[in-house]
């Protein structure tokens, strides 16, 4: 399976990850390779990506501002954002650069995870916790989560500096809210300068007065909510700041802060003597840094960062083996015996020959499912369980065929599927696989028709005998986490997992996931504090959780189909998640060049017993939604569905995305439907980030896995959908345009 | 230091991976390729002839003796000592391939390709070049010499270099225990910035017998050391 969930999906804000220890070492390992190059050799990917890019793309990006350069830091600041230390700077991180950071110091500590969503945009979520918090009365920990964005309005220039503004924590609760307006300036290549003005608790020490009219109060109700009516309003306070790198991986910084730290001091635990910061950035490595801080003339702060940069993965072409050289047929003046067509005369040459491209395919981790051949053309169907780009399974294929097969056949049509789909064929002549293989890979590209199955095959293909039926396990490690729960930070356990897969026919399967649980603390979770009138559909997730002993997370028997040009289906039947079970139809419009699809999707659905066995409970409903799917150039994304969730609530979900042609998508998402506020609880509507990352851009060698995390900083029961895997269009998408053509630099690889 | 590290944090990744009816994921061979090992390099570039290790000269006798194919003794800077042997011909592209799946692509010599590296050139070009290489022209030759490599999106750039191709002079070249006579002919490739490419070929009687050549940004060169030509 190409794509797979792993999103619990309810409760506090659950995540589930795998292969963390691979994660680990890839972070881990600093890029050898780079460091071992002498002197004179050339520089690194960074300053090829600057010069091979040009400034005539930055110029295409900045627009009007052609001169201006955006400021990128490396450093981050206590809060995620670019920053000195608590305050903010006006620079911006490397495009598509996720980093995580934690900060501990007197008061309490925040954990970060920072993403620059575009060239000039940066978000952060952040989780914090603040020792003896009193707002809610109880002596316990408070746990915070916020979200922050900053926005660099123009970059820098040789004479002036770079510009910013940012909203801090503009959703929730608003204990750090505050908004700001920056400036920054790199004196020298080591040294920058910031100054600023803040609003909110940025503007909560030393203001100058109210530019914008007084700052009302903020009702923060059930939360979720954008504090939008304060930006900007009340009391603004100028803050500094000063960075400076006296050698490389040392920066030393101070900052005049603008932040009262009420809260803090309220809490008792630090008290403000003094406006000045001070701090120091020591950079391990190429992923990780640390800093120390003195804050406030009162607590020494301690913080450590992690970078994950999607687009500087160690191994851009990949540790897989080489590919087998194309063979190209002998001269026909030469040797015309060699193109004759006799060979189809014979009866066993047909079975002899998808033997053998089976088998070569089969060493390259493809499996061939179909063949239908003639003395001049040849049609293959082929499952890549290897490679995680489809382009370079293509290619491969495309080698091995004009190793294997007789001079005459001169088209290949190659049609990659996904659970028995045929996701699009790819057509070639022999003669241009000849031609174009030492060549860039755009040449072979405009000399492939890529199409429609339906369209391009043309012969009765023979199913590959030990194909079907297929049975295939696996058993290994898992996790459940739960996490960014304000009631207990971080739960999880260990699991040994069993999953299973049997392919009955081309297009039906019937796959199973059970864990057992080995060790953990994912039974502590607590139940919801809040009241709610509506089911509760996923509120009730810690009740699933406190069960771990061999749970059948799913067990569907599932059929796909692609009956007409540019239609596909899916039927999936039985236990499609950890809290519900029935049956699951889809249809997917899309055409192979489309960037745009529709699809249609039905649930008749019960919500399981607690232990996740074969038990049902009382709840049963409809769910559906009607969806379109866009997909822009350069890999922004959006997706509308609209339709009725599990607890009955009609409504509409927005989803934006922006995929990097390597794979890694950072989306956001809400949902809005007809509950009011009230009646949705906690968070008022539903919302939150998804993180994808294909996991062979942080393992080198070849793998289709993916992780898949959505973040959600409330969950509950509004807005809901049934977690069925195997959806659609994902599954298409990966063998048609515009993916193909994102990844067809693999196609020689 | 790190490196260990890292190697720690491979093996705990291991021994927590999980087993399957199924191989999915092939392990590479690069991290056997970045191992440090004793170079050869040195040794080239010194002006007399210094011993070269006993154990390549095994690896190049052994294989000499055991086949007819062209094979070439190839190193990545500062690494082990391989040996690529020829599997295929393409129009003037010959393939050759080490025992771990790794390949090198060349015309007559010049670097064309290479794959299993982890950084690799994909293709390349530089007609212009090759034949002033190949002939040791006394006379400085400019031209176009193309690079084509997967940036860290897997997305091919393409760096289109005017490269100047020099001779360098005589060069005695120590190979397997022999001295050979060879002209040292220098490609340079201004990239500006202050970076540049540069290559090296030791030509003898129109044949690159020895070559020290750039892979990809990143990426250490490749060098080639030709036991049996095509």
């Amino acid at each position: 399976m190409r794509y797979k969930n792993l999103n619990i999906g309810a409760g506090g804000c659950g995540e589930r990850s795998e292969y963390m220890a691979q994660i680990v070492s890839r972070l881990m390992t600093s890029k050898n390779t780079a460091r071992k190059s002498r002197a004179r050799q050339v520089a690194s990917s960074k300053a090829f990506r600057r010069s091979v890019l040009g400034l005539a793309g930055l110029s295409v990006i900045y627009g009007a501002a052609t001169s201006a350069e955006p400021l990128i830091t490396q450093t981050r600041g206590t809060y995620g954002t670019p920053g000195v230390i608590d305050m903010p700077t006006a620079e911006v991180f490397n495009d598509g650069y996720v980093g995580m950071s934690s900060m501990f110091w007197g008061a309490g500590s925040r954990h970060n995870i920072s993403f620059q969503i575009s060239p000039r945009l940066t978000g952060v979520f952040r989780y914090t916790s603040i020792d003896d918090g009193y707002l809610d009365g109880t002596d316990d920990q408070y746990y915070d989560r916020s979200f922050d964005l900053h926005y660099q309005i123009l970059g820098e220039s040789d004479t002036w500096p770079a510009l910013a503004i940012g909203l801090r924590d503009f959703v929730g609760t608003g204990i750090y809210s505050g908004e700001y307006i920056v400036a920054t300036k790199a004196l020298r290549p080591n040294l920058t300068v910031t100054g600023g003005l803040g609003w909110g608790r940025l503007g909560s020490k030393g203001g100058i007065g109210s530019p914008f009219g007084s700052r009302p109060v903020f009702d923060i109700g059930n939360g979720g909510e954008t504090n939008s009516m304060q930006w900007f309003k009340g009391e603004a306070a100028p803050f500094f700041g000063v960075e400076w790198s006296p050698r490389q991986n040392l920066m030393l910084k101070a900052e005049y802060s603008s932040d009262n730290i009420d809260y803090e001091q309220q809490a008792g635990n630090v008290t403000r003597k003094s406006s000045l910061n001070f701090g120091a950035d020591y950079r391990i490595s190429e992923t990780m840094s640390a800093s120390v801080y003195s804050l406030y003339g009162d607590s020494v702060g301690f913080q450590f960062n992690m970078v994950l940069d999607p687009k500087g993965t160690a191994y851009p072409s990949g540790l897989e083996r080489a590919p087998l050289p194309v063979r190209p047929r002998p001269n026909p003046n030469v040797d015309m015996a060699a193109w004759s067509q006799a060979w189809t005369a014979e009866p066993d040459a047909p079975p002899v020959l998808r033997e053998s491209v089976a088998t070569a395919l089969a060493k390259e981790g493809i499996y061939l499912e179909r063949m239908g051949l003639t003395g001049e053309r040849v049609e293959i169907r082929i499952r890549n369980d290897r490679f995680g780009a489809m382009p370079q399974a293509i290619g491969r294929s495309a080698r091995i065929l004009s190793r294997a097969l007789p001079a005459s056949v001169d088209t290949f049509v190659i049609t990659p599927t996904s659970d028995g789909l045929p996701l699009s064929s790819v057509t070639f002549k022999r003669g241009d696989i000849e031609r174009y293989e030492n060549s860039a890979s755009s040449e072979i590209k405009s000399a492939a028709l890529i199409t429609d199955s339906r369209e391009a095959e043309m012969l009765e293909g023979v199913t590959i005998d030990d194909q079907f039926p297929r049975f295939q396990w696996s058993v290994g490690p898992g996790l459940k986490l739960h996490i960014f729960d304000p009631e207990s930070p971080l739960l999880g356990d260990l699991t040994a997992r069993l999953n299973m897969r049997y392919d009955i026919a081309p297009g039906w399967n019937i796959s199973t996931q059970v864990s057992q649980k080995i060790i953990g603390n994912l039974d502590k979770s607590k139940a919801p504090s809040d009241e709610t009138s509506l089911h509760r559909v996923r509120s009730d997730n810690y009740l699933y959780e406190r069960n771990g002993d061999l749970t059948v997370d799913r067990l569907t028997v599932a059929n796909y189909s692609h009956p007409l040009p540019n239609i596909y289906t899916r039927v999936s039947a039985g236990l499609l998640e950890t809290m519900y079970g029935g049956v699951s139809a889809e249809a997917l419009w899309k055409p192979v060049g489309s960037r745009l699809a529709f699809g249609a999707e039905v649930n008749w659905v019960k919500q399981r017993d607690y232990d996740q066995r074969f038990s049902f409970l009382d709840y049963d409903t409809v769910t559906g939604h009607i969806s379109t799917y866009y997909e822009h150039n350069s890999g922004y994304s959006a997706r509308l569905d609209v339709g009725r969730y599990l607890a009955g609530d009609v409504g509409a979900t927005l989803e934006l995305a922006r995929e990097f042609a390597h794979g890694w998508r950072f989306g956001v998402f809400a949902t809005k439907t007809n509950l009011s506020s009230d009646e949705f609880g906690d968070g008022s509507f539903d919302k939150g980030i998804t993180l994808t990352i294909p996991m062979e851009t942080l393992l080198g060698s070849p793998t289709t896995k993916t992780v898949h995390s959505e973040l959600r900083p409330f969950s509950s029961d509004g807005g809901a959908k049934v977690n069925v895997q195997g959806r659609l269009y994902e599954k298409v998408r990966e063998g048609q345009e515009p993916a193909l053509n994102d990844e067809w630099g693999r196609f020689w690889r | 230091m790190i490196r260990k590290t890292a190697m720690m944090a491979l093996v705990l990744a291991t021994a927590l991976g999980a087993c399957s009816s199924s191989s999915e994921t092939a392990t590479g061979p690069g991290t056997m390729v970045l191992a440090t090992g004793k170079s050869l390099v040195g040794r080239l570039w010194g002006g007399g002839t210094p011993p070269e290790k006993a154990s390549d000269l095994e690896i190049a006798a052994a294989a000499l003796a055991k086949s007819e194919t062209p094979m070439m003794l190839a190193n990545l800077d500062d690494g082990p000592t391989f040996l690529i042997s020829r599997t295929d011909r393409n129009g003037p592209i010959s393939t050759y391939l080490s025992s771990s799946y790794q390949s090198a692509s060349f015309e007559q010599g010049l670097l064309h390709a290479t794959r299993g590296f982890g950084r690799d050139m994909m293709s390349a070009q530089a007609n212009a070049l090759l034949p002033a290489i190949l002939r040791a022209s006394a006379e400085p030759v400019t031209g176009t010499h193309v690079f084509r490599y997967l940036d860290g999106e897997s997305v091919e750039q393409e760096l289109r270099l005017t490269c100047t191709v020099r001779n360098a002079g005589p060069q005695q070249l120590a190979l397997l225990g022999q001295s050979a006579p060879t002209t040292q002919m220098v490609e340079h490739c201004d990239m500006g910035d202050n970076t540049y490419v540069e290559n090296l070929y030791w030509v003898t009687s129109g044949r690159i017998l020895s070559a020290r050549q750039w892979v990809a940004p990143g990426a250490p060169h490749l060098v080639t050391r030709v036991l049996r030509f095509e």
